[in-house]
């Protein structure tokens, strides 16, 4: 009986102790180990022009550029070459796409100009301009980008009434300030009376060429110049 | 007599339960928890380089569960970073913890916004922790184009 009881009260005592035991209990977890971020790398500006913007004996230069397609940037360095001597000048522009500088004027001195991207301590390499400015005895070249060259008229160019195979007709006194001129042996009419200030070119070889020359003038212009856009069918 | 023949199995049941409660590791007192395999971490995609003097960044991870039960993480207690070019841009002053993860992993651990809670067997469950990290704005010059590396360190428990 004694013994019994003694087994009666280990299993209620082994009961009470693994039950709440296994209730409660768990498993603790660790993880170890890496993972990666990566910084990126700067972009720089682009297409850094550098030219005269003033006549002699002004040597303003304004740069221009595109800007870097980083969000990030928050600016750019520019710097300038002198030559003869290598003296570096070196600033600071916040933002914007555009500066201006004025170098030291002298014949036979030239500038060469760079620029690059900062933010932080970071820059990007820096991108040298796509010409160089030099002062010379005229002064600061080059200049600004030209206009697009018109069209040579080449022989016509002295003509004020020019026909083609037609003929011109002036039916008062109208003041024509240049050649006057017909190809293929047709007429000018209505001169004198009408007034031309040059000479009457009809059916020669001055006229034929002038005509031929303004039709080449006329293809060229047309080629430059964009079309209106057709309707889509 | 049955009682008697019975009580050495249950003494035995009792004993052998005792010890699989008792797996050393961090526990409740005589009948604490166990320890499970460590579960490991690995990045969950290719870093993208995005960081800049400044920016911050969310931490992703994947993490594999070799135990046969879920196991859900809870706090990272470690985290540290290296880079691949220590000499010019040394991982521990460029890329920074956040300040708040910092503190509290100096205080035991900081509790993930959203623990992680990793299937038995799972061979990667993706995690992430939003805005872990940031390139320090002094970061150096020579910090373009790095990539870092962090380890980290979690703690949990079965799920």
């Amino acid at each position: 009986m004694i013994v019994r009881r003694w087994l009666t009260v280990l299993v209620a005592a082994l009961s009470l102790v693994l039950v709440p035991t296994a209730a409660r209990a768990l498993w603790s977890a660790s993880a170890v180990g890496t993972t990666s971020v990566a910084a990126t790398t700067m972009r720089n500006a682009s297409a850094l022009t550098a030219s005269c913007t003033s006549a002699a004996p002004d040597s303003t230069v304004t740069l221009t550029w595109s800007p870097s397609p980083d969000a990030f940037v928050g600016g750019y360095q520019l710097v300038r070459t002198d030559s003869p001597g290598g003296a570096q000048t070196t600033w600071t522009a916040a933002a914007g796409t555009t500066q201006t500088d004025a170098p030291p004027v002298g014949a036979g001195r030239s500038y060469t100009y760079a620029i690059q991207a900062t933010s932080g301590a970071w820059r990007t390499p820096w991108l040298a301009a796509d010409a160089a400015p030099a002062y010379t005895a005229d002064g600061c070249s080059p200049a600004p980008a030209p206009a697009p060259a018109p069209s040579s008229l080449m022989s016509a160019a002295s003509f004020s009434a020019r026909g083609g195979a037609g003929e011109v007709t002036s039916t008062g006194a109208t003041p024509v300030s240049g050649d006057v001129g017909v190809a293929d042996e047709q007429t000018v009419v209505g001169f004198p009376t009408g007034e031309a200030s040059g000479t009457g070119q009809v059916g020669d070889a001055a006229a034929d060429q002038a005509h031929q020359d303004r039709a080449a003038a006329d293809d060229e212009a047309e080629a430059e110049q964009p079309r209106a856009s057709s309707p889509e069918t | 007599m049955l009682p008697l023949v019975g009580a050495p199995v249950l003494l035995a049941l009792g004993t052998t339960a005792h010890a699989y409660w008792s797996t050393p590791g961090s526990g409740e007192g005589q009948a604490g928890a166990g320890t499970s395999a460590t579960l490991p971490v690995t990045a969950s995609s290719p870093a993208t380089a995005s960081l800049y003097p400044g920016a911050t960044s969310d931490l992703s991870f994947s993490v594999a569960n070799p135990n046969p039960y879920a196991v859900s993480l809870t706090k990272l207690t470690a985290a540290t970073v290296s880079s691949s070019y220590e000499a010019g841009c040394p991982g521990a002053t460029s890329l920074l913890l956040a300040e708040p993860v910092r503190t509290a992993i100096a205080s035991g651990g900081y509790q993930l916004p959203n623990p992680v809670l990793v299937p038995a067997g799972h061979p990667g469950t993706v995690g992430s922790i939003p805005a872990l990290v940031t390139l320090s704005a002094q970061a150096p010059d020579a910090c373009q184009g790095v990539s870092f590396t962090v380890t980290l360190d979690f703690s949990g428990s079965q799920a």
